[in-house]
């Protein structure tokens, strides 16, 4: 009876993607790129939207192949039960690993900024619990919940365009192309590690209602999460330079802060970072899903319920107990997720795809030349 | 005639198929008893007789007139019906004189089946007659206010539609009440129910599917729609939801509601109920499904989605754009209605900064010596005001006054005087009491009042952060809401251009073109020709 059961449209699904980069990079990535290409930090994350994009056709291409099963249940009938179980595996762990990452990141800024009483531990189980309840909802609902918050979002983050236009100062963004290159690499290297995770497509690709445009689909959801980073990173260079930024801990938050219009709209930060909480909601929804998906289809799992609470809690403890401290936490996003998000979103599928491509030659037959 | 028997016949074995169920599951009392009720009428007439009153239990409120034949003893004709369920003028004027000039006039030297047909064909001056061949089916009829006819030498009775009785005339709509559109509300009859919206659709395509539910009270439901316009499917869907309940009551329409709801456990309607014809038949005309249930005025109609119980019939009686103010209003106002205490526990608890500075020391101030937390403080207000709603519904009228005098004076101004609450938490609470009346749908606006209490007591213990999370599992659960298939969330996610014309705006009618194509049936959604924007003819181009 249900109109398109359990099946998303191509919108949803590039918001899926999009919201499953920018919530977190939208915190990390002005620190990191303008502290180490100061004013052209923005150019470095535009210069990233090509290889994004890039990323995009090769999610695409692999998605297209996909006759309509699931990423696991094709590479089964493909490349054969082995790969298909080592590469689900891989895939599950990358997916419990940034679910993690997300909690901790969203934890620790609310420890540090709101709640600083509140214990660590219910700060983290109240998100996860939000998340098993929307995963087993299914994508269809996650979908769903994607494009509103999605339509929130972009409607504060004009809101917010608005009213820090007293606030912004054009010099700050010039000399424009005074990074050297090696700095504009550095600079861009996270975006690019970010805008890997739209192989998401892979796990959308058998429930999308028009599978053949999975390829525009990454391609607009690379793209809607390019421009908003972009956005982010010159809104904060606008209002606080190229130096101060890179030693900031939530510079686009810091940004919102300074909002004043005479002595009642002061302090609207906590509305922008409420939105944000929501994004951040929205993406650890869709890496919980992510997991439980890749573990029970690639160990061709009936019953994922019960899975999906086991999952929940090691993600759960994984973020508690993974990074000691912040500045681990810290060190580890600058050094150690960019290196992991492009291994297991673009060498993985780079290495199937070849694969796909090997097998499908046809077999030399016996007195053909080579 | 002999079509609406045949109509009717139809109808009548699924009538009586219930009944049988009912006769069966009923009591232990008894099989012998339902094997008789089975087995075909006796051409006695008294047996006849015999039969339904020791069904009945000679029960005192039923009545029995019999004829006899001129100059003799014999019954020839009886009528049996129930006291108050029957139009008695009716049956005195259209039943019992004609019959009686009939046996003076022609009686004698007809055969059984002569003076049957007679009967049946001219002598009966009813629209509904129809024949019944088994006490089963007899009782059936007696129970919704039929009169039955039975004549001496046949073994068929005939039932005579007389069902009258007292009712309540139509009269303006309590609950949903309009500045300008139609005054007209449901009453407890579903004949005057049906005739409310067949004088609003006059359409051959409408149409009307009668069942009787419940075993006990065997009640008459009625599935409205217009052929071509509501999805087949989902008719389809509804219809199956109906046939499977199997209950010995249906009194109101709310319980058909939960026994085909999509989501048994949420706090928000996925069923819209009205008591408004106009609102139904806007409804049917759009798609939906309507089912009216004897005995409440208040209708059902399926599927619906989220926004429309922020739309009021008046939407489409006043101008668009006062229309689109004030739906825009309704929304503001749910919100309030669900968030404001809460904001402002989290506010006042842990963000305080978000005030300016002369608000906050204006609050500070007003709540030095209040002895309890800005959570334990809204709670107790709002609990206060909730006994004071709910006392004001069940009181009676006379001394509705006078509780109002004790809620506003006693328990709001005496309790800031005496300290024990803050006079901002009267304004808070006071207001979020008012927005909840907007709302149009008294079923949305209670689910506002519980989900409130949930965010109070998020917004105390994690601030706003712990309100974002409740408006989270919200949008999840709605997202996750289905009404008979059609997502709830419909046209904001899955995202329905087509919808969006009256949604948070009301566009005017001459831009509305379609029917909502999640509803309604995919061939046949236009409902006006193109270019209806009106023209009038001395309207020139000022450039």
């Amino acid at each position: 009876m249900p109109l398109n059961p359990e099946k998303i449209g191509s919108i949803q699904a590039a918001v899926l993607i999009s919201m499953a980069i920018t919530p977190t990079a939208a915190i990390v990535i002005p620190t990191v790129s303008i502290g180490a290409s100061g004013q052209d930090a923005w150019l470095s994350v535009l210069a990233a939207w090509p290889l994004g994009i890039g990323f995009a056709l090769l999610y695409g291409s692999l998605s297209r192949m996909n006759p309509g099963v699931s990423f696991f249940s094709w590479l089964d009938s493909r490349l054969g039960r082995a790969v298909s179980v080592i590469a689900g595996l891989l895939l599950a762990q990358y997916y419990l690993s940034v679910a993690s990452v997300t909690i901790r990141e969203l934890v620790n800024f609310l420890s540090n900024e709101l709640l600083q009483k509140t214990p660590v531990a219910v700060l983290s189980a109240v998100p996860i619990l939000i998340a098993v309840y929307a995963a087993s909802g299914g994508i269809e609902v996650i979908a769903r919940i994607s494009a509103l918050v999605y339509v929130g979002m972009i409607m504060f983050l004009a809101l917010g365009i608005g009213l820090e236009l007293n606030q912004m100062q054009p010099q700050f963004l010039f000399p424009i192309g005074d990074a050297p290159l090696p700095r504009l690499v550095e600079s861009g290297l996270p975006s690019v590690g970010w805008l890997s995770e739209a192989s998401l497509l892979f796990i959308l690709a058998p429930y999308l209602s028009k599978p053949r445009r999975s390829t525009a689909i990454a391609i607009a959801g690379v793209s809607l999460a390019a421009v908003q980073l972009s956005l982010i990173v010159l809104l904060v260079l606008l209002q606080f330079g190229p130096e101060l930024p890179g030693i900031m801990a939530y510079p686009a938050f810091a940004a919102a802060e300074i909002i004043k219009y005479g002595s009642f709209v002061e302090r609207v930060d906590l509305i922008f970072i409420c939105v944000w909480v929501a994004t951040v909601y929205v993406k650890l929804c869709i890496f919980v899903f992510g997991t439980v998906h890749c573990f029970t289809h690639s160990l061709r799992i009936k019953a994922a319920k019960p899975f999906l609470w086991t999952i929940s809690l090691l993600i759960f403890l994984h973020s508690l107990y993974s990074w000691s401290d912040e500045a681990t936490f810290l060190h580890y996003q600058k050094s150690v997720s960019t290196a992991f998000l492009i291994t297991c979103n673009v060498i993985v599928p780079a290495l199937l795809w070849l694969g796909l491509k090997i097998k499908r030659r046809p077999p030399a037959s016996a007195g053909e030349s080579p | 005639m002999k079509l609406w028997n045949v109509l009717f016949r139809r109808k009548r074995d699924q009538g009586s198929s219930q009944q049988r169920k009912a006769v069966k599951q009923d009591g232990r009392s008894g099989k012998a008893v339902s094997r008789d009720l089975e087995e075909g009428l006796s051409k006695d007439v008294d047996e006849n007789l015999r039969t339904i009153v020791a069904e009945l239990g000679g029960s005192d409120d039923l009545t029995i007139r019999k004829i006899d034949a001129a100059g003799t003893d014999s019954v020839v004709v009886a009528f049996i019906y129930i006291d108050n369920l029957v139009d008695s003028a009716m049956v005195n004027q259209m039943l019992l004189h004609p019959l009686m000039s009939e046996i003076g006039e022609s009686r004698s030297g007809k055969s059984s089946e002569e003076w049957y047909r007679t009967v049946r064909d001219r002598v009966l001056a009813v629209g509904r007659v129809h024949e019944m061949r088994t006490p089963e089916e007899a009782l059936a009829c007696i129970l919704e206010g039929q009169t039955i006819v039975f004549l001496q030498g046949s073994a068929a009775a005939l039932a005579a539609d007389t069902s009258g009785g007292d009712k309540r005339a139509v009269e303006e709509p309590g609950s949903q009440t309009v500045i300008r559109g139609p005054k007209e509300s449901f009453t407890e009859s579903i004949k005057t129910n049906l005739s409310l919206i067949r004088r609003r659709i006059k359409s051959p395509r409408l149409r009307v599917e009668r069942k009787t539910l419940g075993k006990l009270t065997q009640t008459q439901i009625a599935l409205v729609y217009l052929q071509g316009i509501a999805k087949a499917s989902i008719v389809e869907e509804v219809r199956r939801r109906i046939d499977r309940i199997d209950t010995d009551s249906i009194l109101e329409s709310a319980y058909i509601e939960e026994f085909i709801q999509d989501a048994p456990i949420t706090p928000f309607p996925t069923i819209e109920n009205t008591e408004r014809p106009d609102a139904a038949a806007a409804g049917i005309l759009e798609g939906q499904i309507a089912i009216i249930v004897d005995g409440t005025p208040f209708a059902l109609l399926a599927p619906v989605s989220f926004v429309r119980f922020f739309q009021s019939s008046e939407d489409f009686y006043q101008r668009y754009d006062i229309a689109t103010f004030l739906r825009l209003i309704r929304y503001v106002a749910f919100f309030v209605s669900m968030l404001l205490p809460a904001m402002f526990i989290a506010i006042t608890t842990f963000h305080q900064e978000m005030l300016p500075t002369p608000l906050l020391i204006s609050l500070a101030a007003q709540r030095e010596g209040v002895p309890f937390p800005a959570i334990v403080e809204a709670l107790l207000m709002e609990i206060t005001f909730e006994v004071l709603r709910e006392a004001g519904v069940r009181m009676p009228k006379v001394i509705g006054p006078a509780i109002s005098i004790v809620g506003a004076l006693v328990l709001g101004q005496s309790a800031v005087q005496a300290g024990l609450i803050s006079a901002a938490i009267v304004i808070v609470v006071s207001f979020t009491a008012i927005a909840s009346f907007v709302i149009p749908a008294i079923n949305m606006s209670i689910a506002a009042r519980l989900i409130r209490f949930v965010m109070m007591i998020l917004g105390g213990t994690l601030g706003l952060f712990g309100i974002m999370s409740g408006l989270m599992v919200l949008l999840i659960h709605l997202a996750s809401l289905r009404s008979f298939g059609v997502p709830y969330l419909t046209p904001l996610a899955p995202f329905v251009w087509t919808n969006w014309k009256d949604t948070f705006v009301r566009m005017p009618h001459w831009v509305m073109k379609k029917r909502p194509p999640t509803i309604a049936d995919g061939s046949n959604l236009v409902r006006q020709g193109d270019d209806q924007m009106p023209k009038p003819p001395g309207r020139k181009s000022k450039f």
